[in-house]
């Protein structure tokens, strides 16, 4: 292999897996907080795009359709948290998933009836269609954009849950539930915020993601799977370990993609498998907790 | 005692009406009545297996899909490319996916729980990313589709008259393996083996301080609910010639698991009602609606919000309160209510 293509590999993993973490972000947070497996969360992702190209082809713009995907998605999370979720947390973990799943019927459904059930593309926007040429490598502007978008959403979540009282109280909760309670912290509105914003981080990934992959009903099912098994790896609400996770597997695709074109989904499932059985609790994960 | 004993006719006789009920179908029902039942039924052989390992034993499988669907694509092979016959290809299918559980169930039965779950749902995934990339085989995208019905040896065939081509052999067919399944899975959980998969369900550590390989149970019972899942993946691509990777998708598992849940997993009634409730949903909101999944999926929502233990636990409870309310009663009341379900 050259080194323009080695360079383009790099890249492309690179931004495959930021992008795959600002998705996941949401699910790591909310199984750390409440343990609460949420399959929908592929949903949120679905929701976005759609609500973000509409906006985007009626105003024009590419920024008003990333504020319109993350909003959008942002409230649907708030409703389902506020109605459906948040009645299920005596209930553990299993009666979550179920609803969950129902909600993926619903969500797809949903998308079905308002925008029909036709694939559709968004141009990428004039600034970001050039592509560069560096040492024989050909890198799209776009990419190159997602990246600094997900490195962007990183540093942020980083700063935000390092630096700020909620951010502090976030950690302090997903480290130790119980004693967070009996220190008086509200552990139910704190989580109802963190699936807020994780559901409109995963809105505005499905949003910016749909000139690579199109946007279609059921886009955030395949979704889900990665989500699941970048969490899973990271170690059940681990921040940093997911970061780590959406990177491994963002390569793991990229070079499965070289290696082995049709099979590449195959490669995360093999390091997915490889992990748990090395680590069972995840690159990251504690060993109690679950 | 005499409580006890009324209770056992009461089941005895309602067996024997559903018996019969099933065995008529073919005669009575019109339009694709028949054809219907035998898809409720498949479904149900399907959740049957899956409730060994989430009912029996407290596993919550995630890639139970990977056994439907092998077993699909496995007796799809080997009808169209090696032999029509049925005793050849049904052995070779659950062999072939108890297998595949075996190795599947080696390495996920090394995690708990969560990871558990998780890495069930990768093995079926993985199936799936395989069936999709490997078209040679499996048609790839298309999947298989002009699957031949299976043929009865001759010994069963003659006697009996049938044909597994015609809609009524076929479903006297799936009802023999529903039978069948249900009777194994019945008998299973009554034995000894059963015992102990209660005992882990229960707590599997004190299970290990008695002395119980409990390792090896987990395994057995992770392969037989394997098997089955295989029947049902060969029953229904032999139903409708057809088998494809959306049989092995995760949403398939997720379906599977529903079924489970919905009718309730704490006894083989079960599995066999959701699968009959959610197949009967889905059958009538699409006759009405393009949109049936949205009736289908807020139904879901509303039965695991409202209804936690699962359609039968509730009918049981409705009907004793009934009964009991009945007794304490006028006579004339308990004879009608009685007499009633």
């Amino acid at each position: 292999m050259n080194t323009g293509g080695l360079i383009e590999y790099l890249v492309n993993g690179l931004q495959a897996g930021l992008l795959l973490f600002v998705i996941s972000t949401g699910l790591t947070l909310s199984f750390g907080l409440m343990r609460v497996v949420n399959l929908a969360h592929g949903s949120f992702y679905m929701l976005g795009a759609f609500v973000g190209l509409t906006v985007a082809q009626l105003s024009g713009s590419f920024i008003l359709g990333a504020v319109a995907a993350a909003i959008g998605a942002a409230i649907a999370g708030w409703v389902i948290e506020r109605a459906l979720f948040r009645r299920l947390y005596p209930r553990g973990p299993f009666a979550q998933m179920l609803v969950s799943f129902g909600l993926i019927f619903v969500f797809d459904e949903l998308v079905r009836i308002v925008w029909g059930g036709d694939v559709r593309s968004l141009p990428r926007p004039a600034a970001l269609s050039d592509s560069y040429e560096w040492l024989g490598a050909s890198i799209e502007g776009y990419r190159l954009f997602l990246i600094a978008f997900g490195a962007l959403v990183c540093a942020a979540l980083f700063v935000g849950l390092v630096r700020t009282p909620i951010g502090t109280a976030v950690r302090a909760a997903v480290d130790d539930r119980e004693a967070s309670e009996l220190l008086g912290m509200k552990v139910t509105a704190l989580f109802s915020l963190v699936f807020l914003v994780g559901a409109g981080l995963a809105g505005v990934a499905g949003y910016v993601a749909i000139p690579i992959v199109n946007a279609f009903p059921g886009m955030g099912d395949d979704v889900l799977v990665s989500c699941l098994v970048v969490v899973v790896i990271g170690g059940l609400g681990s921040v940093l370990g997911s970061l780590l996770a959406s990177l491994l597997i963002g390569y793991a695709l990229t070079v499965g993609q070289v290696l082995v074109a049709g099979y590449a989904p195959a490669v995360m499932y093999a390091v997915l498998t490889l992990v748990l059985l090395l680590r069972p609790h995840g690159l990251l994960g504690k060993a109690e907790g679950v | 005692m005499s409580s006890v004993a009324k209770q056992n006719r009461v089941g005895l006789v309602s067996l024997a009406v559903a018996a019969i009920a099933l065995l008529l179908i073919p005669q009575v029902s019109v339009g694709s009545g028949t054809e219907f039942t035998s898809d409720i039924l498949i479904f149900a052989i399907m959740a049957i297996g899956l409730y060994v390992q989430i009912g029996l034993l407290g596993l919550v499988n995630f890639g139970f899909s990977a056994f439907f669907g092998l077993g699909g694509y496995l007796g799809a092979l080997l009808l169209m490319r090696w032999s029509p016959s049925l005793m050849i290809s049904l052995p070779l299918t659950v062999v072939g996916t108890a297998l595949v559980a075996a190795v599947c169930g080696w390495i996920a039965l090394k995690t708990r729980e969560i990871a558990f779950t998780m890495i069930t749902l990768t093995f079926a995934q993985l199936l799936y990313v395989l069936a999709v990339a490997n078209d040679g085989w499996t048609g790839g995208v298309n999947g298989l589709s002009g699957i031949p019905r299976p043929v009865l040896p001759k010994v069963i065939a003659l006697p009996l008259g049938l044909s597994l081509d015609s809609d009524a052999g076929f479903y006297y067919f799936v009802l023999a393996m529903f039978v069948l399944v249900l009777w194994f899975v019945h008998t299973l959980a009554r034995s000894r083996m059963g015992a102990v998969f209660a005992g882990i369900r229960e707590n599997e550590e004190r299970m290990v301080v008695l002395g119980y390989g409990t390792q090896h149970y987990k395994l057995a019972g992770f392969v037989i609910s394997g098997a089955i899942g295989g029947i049902a993946g060969y029953v229904n691509a032999t139903l409708f010639g057809f088998t494809g990777p959306g049989s092995l998708f995760w949403t398939v598992s997720g379906e599977a698991i529903l079924m489970v849940i919905l009718g309730g997993a704490s006894s083989l009634l079960g599995p066999v009602a959701g699968a009959a409730l959610y197949v009967g949903l889905s059958h009538y909101a699409v006759a009405y609606t393009d949109h049936w999944r949205l009736f289908v999926g807020c139904a879901f929502i509303a039965l695991v919000m409202f209804a936690p233990q699962g359609i039968v636990k509730i009918v049981q409870t409705r009907l004793r309160r009934l009964v009991s309310a009945a007794r304490n009663g006028d006579a004339s009341m308990t004879v009608g209510k009685e007499s009633s379900p």
